[in-house]
């Protein structure tokens, strides 16, 4: 069983049953479970980065306003909600960066915890795409797409020893927003699997971004381009087969 | 004292917004007539279709071109579309020391700038150019060690060169477009994995969207890690071997332009099988004479270590999968006497009388073969039918030196127009393709860029579809 069969049979698990092959121990070992507090704080922490300067100027220069998170119950994060642009791709950016932007004050602060940026990344594509249950894919709920997403990340995470100068966080990040966008936009097998498959090829982020402002924008960048990766794979974007461990994919590629 | 990277950026925006020598010159318009030909030619494809869908859910409508295209996009899903159209049938151009196919992802930063910025034609020529040449530069210094470890250098270099282009359109300076090159390196995209699907071309629109957003944000006052392109910066992350030297900090005297090396490609397909289907359409008519008398019993290809490395699937399963086998263009050469777009279409890839010749070919790495050369070797046996102990007809044996579009033997700008004819022909008709020739020669004096667009677009999609 690759790694990317054990994402999937992750996200079947995530999506209800009647889902292709269980999950190995490991994977299994790897699965997180988000909790609502968690996700408050995630809420909360955006809310606080929304006046960073990071997010002013990715609003600057994004097409416009973005589309409100509006499911029931999840955290609204003060960001602008109205206007032209329909692409919850930038409400994934706009909410993993202020999220990002605001835990950077926080962990100044030695009695914060460390904020992982995959999680950031996975909550804020989870969010843009959140909904009420009636809109939500059947037997999908937000909160378990961003379980699933947290887990294929940590799957990728500990795949590596040794990531160079890359940021395994951000990278795994890519992975796990592209899975929670998956599920949430309905997708399942082949599509999913390619979801995957575009997430892994542009996965990046540099372990050098940490202290620059450039952290926040490509912790909201992997969300932004989960989100993407899983709206043009809806739309039929083919992929590799095997984009984590293939002969060229990011397990090689990374190590 | 200005960083490696403020130096590398202030040559490379001193070259977009000066006059540009005539070899450079003419290589960036022999470059962007070239991809504009296999954009628009691919504008009507599945996969630019599918970012069509997606534009759509996305609310991606805006002003800027898409070449073949009636309508318009905004700039984000502009330059994601036109990357992956100029890309997608691998029929664009390969700088051969680093296989970057620079032209895509160029040509669609500087056509999706072109509503906001409103740019004079030398500026547009001048941003195309600097935009392929920071790439290529770029690509020199982490060659061969990136593109051999897997990345897809098209992509994971394609944003430097993108991020480039698009400052000198904005006007950015050194300083800001430095910013925008650290920021472009928190964006990389490409694994070879992809090769095969549609994500591989998506690497040089997403390289050209990436791009552009890095110098916006650059514009906007943000900026990444110090220094991208110094010791220790981006360069060491992406290769285990580095040659600063390559980036010609400061444009030394002497120090050439490497898009004058880029190559315009004659098979939709990796360039590193060139030469075998060179020496496969060369044996054709050889082959044709006897039809029937003899019967292909194997097929010997000594060639460069890097055409099993990159093009070694051996039965493709449609289209895109047969642009990565030597064997499929060997094998349609061989039968057909041609390898162009229908040669590489779903059908072709599954047809039974390829797949059997496909199943005949050995590839035989040689590292002495260059990589513009090689040898075929066609054996046949007597014809179904014959008596026993027929004799068997002699080999076939075709060498090629230099593949044709390679350095060595470039393709004339006859050949090349002939090309871009062809591919505008379905699309907007092959005039388009002489307007738009025209309208590259006149860029250089042109106040702007409308004769080139009006050459690019139908007047609607009726018009395209007849």
């Amino acid at each position: 069983m690759t790694t990317t069969d054990e994402i999937l049979a992750l996200a079947g698990a995530a999506a209800g049953p009647g889902v292709a092959a269980p999950a190995s121990a490991e994977a299994v070992d790897q699965a997180a479970e988000v909790t609502e507090a968690e996700l408050a704080a995630f809420g909360a922490a955006a809310a606080r980065g929304a006046t960073s300067d990071v997010v002013r100027a990715l609003l600057a220069i994004s097409p416009g306003p973005s589309p409100a998170p509006t499911a029931t119950g999840l955290p609204t994060t003060g960001l602008p909600t109205t206007g032209p642009s329909r692409n919850p791709a930038w409400t994934a950016w706009l909410t993993g960066a202020a999220a990002t932007a605001a835990a950077g004050e926080a962990s100044e602060n030695p009695k914060t915890a460390p904020v992982h940026h995959a999680w950031l990344a996975i909550f804020a594509a989870g969010l843009a795409l959140s909904g009420p249950p009636e809109r939500l894919p059947a037997g999908v709920t937000v909160r378990a797409a961003v379980d699933a997403g947290m887990s294929a990340a940590a799957l990728v995470e500990t795949g590596l020893d040794d990531w160079g100068g890359w940021s395994p966080g951000t990278v795994a990040a890519t992975i796990g927003a592209g899975v929670t966008a998956g599920l949430l936009l309905g997708l399942t097998g082949p599509r999913l699997r390619a979801v995957i498959g575009i997430c892994a090829t542009q996965a990046s982020g540099l372990a050098a971004a940490e202290g620059t402002q450039a952290l926040a924008l490509q912790v909201g960048k992997a969300a932004f381009n989960g989100v993407e990766a899983a709206m043009l794979a809806r739309a039929g974007l083919t992929a590799p087969a095997e984009p984590l461990d293939g002969r060229r994919g990011l397990f090689a590629l990374f190590g | 004292m200005p960083s490696i990277t403020e130096d590398f950026c202030a040559a490379m925006l001193r070259a977009a917004r000066g006059q540009l020598p005539p070899p450079a010159d003419r290589a960036a318009r022999r470059s962007l007539l070239n991809v504009l030909g296999t954009a628009v030619s691919a504008s009507g494809s599945a996969a630019v279709g599918v970012l069509l869908t997606a534009a759509d859910e996305a609310g991606g409508n805006g002003d800027a071109t898409v070449p073949g295209l009636a309508r318009t996009l905004d700039p984000y899903w502009a330059a994601l579309a036109t990357g992956t159209a100029a890309h997608l049938d691998d029929f664009d151009d390969t700088h051969l020391a680093t296989v970057i196919h620079p032209g895509a992802s160029t040509l669609a930063t500087v056509l999706s700038l072109v509503p906001e910025t409103a740019p004079s034609g030398s500026a547009f020529l001048g941003a195309f150019a600097a935009g392929c040449e920071a790439q290529l530069r770029i690509g020199c210094a982490v060659s061969p060690a990136h593109y051999d470890h897997g990345w897809h250098i098209t992509g994971t270099c394609g944003v430097f060169g993108a991020a480039v282009a698009a400052a000198a359109l904005l006007g950015l300076d050194a300083e800001t477009t430095a910013r925008a090159l650290s920021l472009a390196a928190t964006m990389t995209v490409g694994h070879r994995e992809a090769f095969g699907t549609m994500t591989k071309p998506l690497h040089a629109g997403k390289a050209a969207a990436n791009g552009v957003l890095a110098a916006r944000l650059a514009a906007a006052g943000l900026g990444g890690p110090a220094d991208p392109l110094g010791d220790g910066g981006v360069l060491e992350v992406l290769a285990a071997s580095v040659d600063r030297d390559a980036l010609g900090l400061g444009w030394p005297e002497g120090h050439r332009w490497e898009l004058e090396q880029n190559t315009i490609k004659t098979y939709p397909c990796g360039v590193v099988a060139h030469p075998a289907m060179d020496a496969a359409i060369t044996a054709h008519p050889r082959l044709a004479e006897l039809a029937g008398q003899a019967e292909i019993t194997g097929i010997t290809l000594r060639c460069n270590p890097l055409v099993p490395e990159l093009m070694g699937r051996e039965q493709p399963r449609d289209g895109l999968e047969s642009r990565f086998s030597a064997r499929h263009g060997v094998a349609v050469g061989l039968l057909y006497g041609r390898a162009g777009l229908a040669e590489f279409s779903d059908a072709a890839a599954t047809a039974p009388e390829v797949a059997r010749l496909r199943s005949l070919i050995t590839l035989d790495a040689d590292p002495d073969v260059p990589r513009d050369a090689a040898v075929l070797r066609v054996t046949r046996g007597p014809a179904p039918g014959s008596p026993p102990g027929a004799p068997e007809p002699p080999p076939v044996e075709v060498a090629v030196e230099h593949t044709r579009g390679s350095a060595a033997l470039p393709l004339t700008d006859d050949e090349l127009l002939a090309k871009v004819r062809a591919l505008f022909g379905p699309v907007l008709g092959e005039a388009a393709a002489d307007r738009a020739r025209d309208a590259i020669d006149k860029l250089p004096a042109a106040a702007d860029t409308a004769e080139l667009l009006a050459a690019l677009r139908p007047l609607n999609e009726t018009e395209r579809a007849s």
